[in-house]
């Protein structure tokens, strides 16, 4: 929870600052979701990573929509993150 | 006399083990349609998961049979337990033997597991939130 306070204060800075690079929005691709609890799983494992803003994950289409801040967290991070929870997830797209 | 018991007891022995093996069928295929959408989020929900667990969700396609088979297991268990009628031996009392309390836990336990199988793509937009917190 504290932790939580400078991360806002420092993604604050990042939005102000357009100099540095910041929030961004990638979509993964993850085939192993196919199944009706899946994506909350997915949705928990990625969203429980630090500097991971939102994580919308869509079993239909197998993919997840995640916003992170990339001065705290890299997109191998959150693949890992989801890996490790029994789902690969591989990036489809950059900025969307 | 003695005979005729024996050969009671052995029928009644044979049918109770039919029994267990009608429920345990019943709960493995229960616990086979459940393993691949409602244990990765019970073992998830409890902080245990691993890169295995995709093994788990890979079994969905098969949930369809799985389903099938435990239905078949379970409505033979039920027609065992409640249904069939009990073969009388002259001189004998006709009591239908009391159905172990073991089979029928299995197969209400089952019964309940194979339901929420079947109508997970529904309950889990619900339960799911709730359980891990979302």
């Amino acid at each position: 929870m504290k932790l939580q306070m400078p991360a806002f204060a420092l993604i604050g800075l990042l939005v102000a600052a357009p100099l540095f690079a910041a929030e961004q929005t990638v979509k993964f691709a993850v085939p192993g979701m196919y199944c009706a609890s899946c994506p909350f799983i997915v949705e928990s494992a990625m969203g429980s990573v630090d500097g991971v803003l939102s994580v919308t994950a869509d079993s239909d289409t197998r993919t997840a929509l995640v916003v992170f801040d990339d001065d705290v967290v890299t997109v191998d991070d959150i693949a890992a993150a989801s890996a490790s929870a029994g789902y690969e997830a591989t990036v489809t797209d950059g900025e969307s | 006399m003695t005979e005729t018991t024996k050969l009671q007891g052995q029928q009644s022995t044979s049918q109770s083990r039919k029994n267990r093996m009608i429920a345990a069928g019943g709960i493995l295929g229960a616990i086979a349609a459940s393993s691949c959408c409602i244990i990765p989020l019970i073992l998830f929900s409890l902080g245990v998961s691993g890169a295995w667990v995709g093994n788990l969700t890979a079994l969905a396609p098969y949930k369809p049979f799985f389903i099938v088979i435990t239905l078949g297991f379970l409505g033979y268990g039920y027609w065992l337990v409640y249904r069939k009628p009990q073969d009388c031996c002259d001189g004998e009392a006709c009591a239908r033997p009391l159905p172990n309390r073991l089979v029928k836990g299995a197969l209400f336990g089952s019964t309940l597991l194979i339901i929420l199988a079947i109508f997970w793509n529904w309950i889990a937009p619900i339960i799911a939130p709730v359980m891990l917190g979302l």
